[in-house]
């Protein structure tokens, strides 16, 4: 009970603290602090009414305290020293009117002030709850580095003055990109390494998100676009090896959640949503029709580069001409990029060279991928394709 | 919140001093004359700087400034903000009528 409350109100428990202590840091402790209480009293007592509102209680009168016992009623703390001279009533009738802040800590999470790492780490650590322990395996990085960057990043909120606030109309659309950005990036590391804990909570944010700004269309695109990837989830991997979509099992995708992701698709679409993240989920959506609609697929990713202008996404579209008119006309396309260094561009141009015949080449191409590819499914993945060349040359 | 914001040119991108020290570009005159711009300065070339340092008890003189690079910091403006958001959109609107350099936003000390 308690670890589901922990999942659902962390974000919420913390927004709140942070919108009343202006310190990220305070408020984490002061949250954990209130946690830890009800783990204790909750199964002794009974859990309360409203959970939120005695956490959020409960924290706030933890802070009080602590900052009474270390006096640190400075300037920044003025809004307290009048609280505490003038306590408020505190029934449980009142408590359970606490707004949900979650948005406003989002934005702060994810103001382009701070590193896209400080960014991502802060926004699992305070909306997700994930431990810094955690975050740092979840990226492979020193608990130590992690940690520090944390810190960092809290001690800049505060110091920096980064607002504690839904940004204004005209700053609206880039600093939601952010955070979408943000959201997405958190998905694809769990996504490309398997590590499904990550893919998880980026879904919850995703839902979060669009359960706080309804009527965004691209914050609704990407959900839709989290849950139809993440429904394929079962199916992409087995025995520890990457299976392409063609070679999936579709038995175990998760039906009930692409019927959920399409639901919410069509929101975004009703919502008029035609930027980058609503295009994604309607070529995800595409891809698991059966038979796929190539020619939709190919113009839906020319769309999507006319928006990002991004060569990775003229990657992707090449290999939908691919299907459409043919591997020479998707080669011509993929050799117009500059992305060496991306692993993709290589094992893509290797399966164009192969279906070409170009087998040497081929053979050139997936090594390069190789190269590239730090991940062991992926790799193993690469050196069966070279395995096949070379069975098929003698 | 008070916060500097340092304006930084370089040294290709630069107007030579002479024509610095003429009339302040309007749009700039216009953002300097508003009231919660609390105070600003322009500096001279940095070949005009001397450093100090203390070395072992001796004092030492660099002629030329802390940092020689091609960056140089060219003035400094003092606002008040109501957090950084504020902030960053005066220098962002400072950095739209220049042509190079940038504008590095940092909050002061209470």
């Amino acid at each position: 009970m308690l670890e589901e409350v922990f999942r659902d109100e962390w974000g919420r428990v913390v927004a709140a603290l942070v919108s009343f202590l202006r310190d990220i840091e305070l408020a984490e402790d002061a949250a954990q602090e209130a946690f830890a209480i009800a783990a204790e009293r909750w199964p002794r007592d009974g859990v309360p009414e409203s959970p939120v509102a005695w956490l959020i209680t409960t924290a706030r009168n933890r802070a009080i305290d602590r900052i009474r016992r270390e006096r640190m009623l400075t300037e920044k703390t003025a809004l307290l020293a009048r609280e505490l001279a003038d306590p408020p009533e505190e029934t449980m009738d009142e408590l359970t009117t606490f707004p949900d802040e979650r948005l406003e800590l989002i934005f702060t999470c994810c103001h382009p002030s701070l590193g896209l790492e400080a960014q991502v780490g802060l926004t699992l650590r305070t909306l997700g709850g994930l431990s810094t322990e955690e975050i740092g395996r979840a990226f492979l990085v020193p608990f130590e580095t992690i940690s520090k960057r944390l810190t960092r990043a809290k001690n800049k909120i505060r110091d920096a003055g980064i607002p504690f606030a839904v940004p204004p109309d005209h700053l609206l659309p880039e600093r939601l990109d952010a955070v979408l950005a943000v959201v997405y990036l958190i998905f694809n590391e769990g996504w490309g390494g398997g590590r499904v804990d990550l893919s998880a909570e980026a879904i919850r944010l995703g839902r979060a998100l669009v359960e706080l700004m309804p009527d965004e269309a691209e914050a609704v695109g990407l959900l839709a676009l989290l849950l139809l990837n993440d429904a394929r989830r079962e199916a992409r991997f087995r025995d520890g090896e990457v299976v392409l979509l063609d070679d999936q099992n579709r038995g175990l995708w998760d039906r009930q959640q692409i019927d959920g992701g399409r639901t919410v698709l069509q929101h975004a679409i009703a919502l008029q949503g035609n930027g980058p993240y609503v295009l994604q989920a309607a070529i995800a959506d595409l891809h698991m029709q059966d038979p796929r609609d190539w020619h939709e697929i190919a113009s839906l990713y020319a769309a999507l580069v006319q928006l990002t202008g991004s060569p990775v996404v003229e990657l992707n579209r090449a290999i939908a001409v691919a299907e459409v008119e043919g591997p020479t006309a998707a080669l011509a396309l993929v050799d117009q990029l500059e992305l060496h260094e991306y692993r993709y561009f290589h094992s893509t141009r290797a399966n164009l060279l192969r279906r070409l015949g170009r087998t040497d080449e081929a053979h050139n191409e997936y090594r390069l991928a190789l190269d590239l590819t730090p991940t062991e499914p992926e790799r193993r993945f690469l050196e069966e394709r070279i395995e096949e060349l070379d069975d098929a040359q003698q | 919140m008070q916060y500097a914001l340092l304006i930084y040119s370089t040294t290709e991108g630069s107007r030579p001093e002479a024509e610095r020290l003429g009339p302040i570009d309007p749009r700039i005159a216009a953002v300097l004359e508003r009231p919660r711009v609390l105070n600003w300065a322009r500096l001279r070339d940095p070949e005009s700087a001397t450093t100090i340092r203390h070395d072992a008890g001796k004092t030492l003189l660099v002629d030329g400034p802390f940092i020689d690079s091609k960056e140089f910091l060219g003035g400094v403006i003092v606002v008040e903000a109501d957090d950084l958001d504020g902030a960053l959109a005066i220098a962002d609107e400072l950095q739209q009528t220049r042509t190079d350099g940038a504008i590095e936003v940092r909050p002061l000390l209470p």
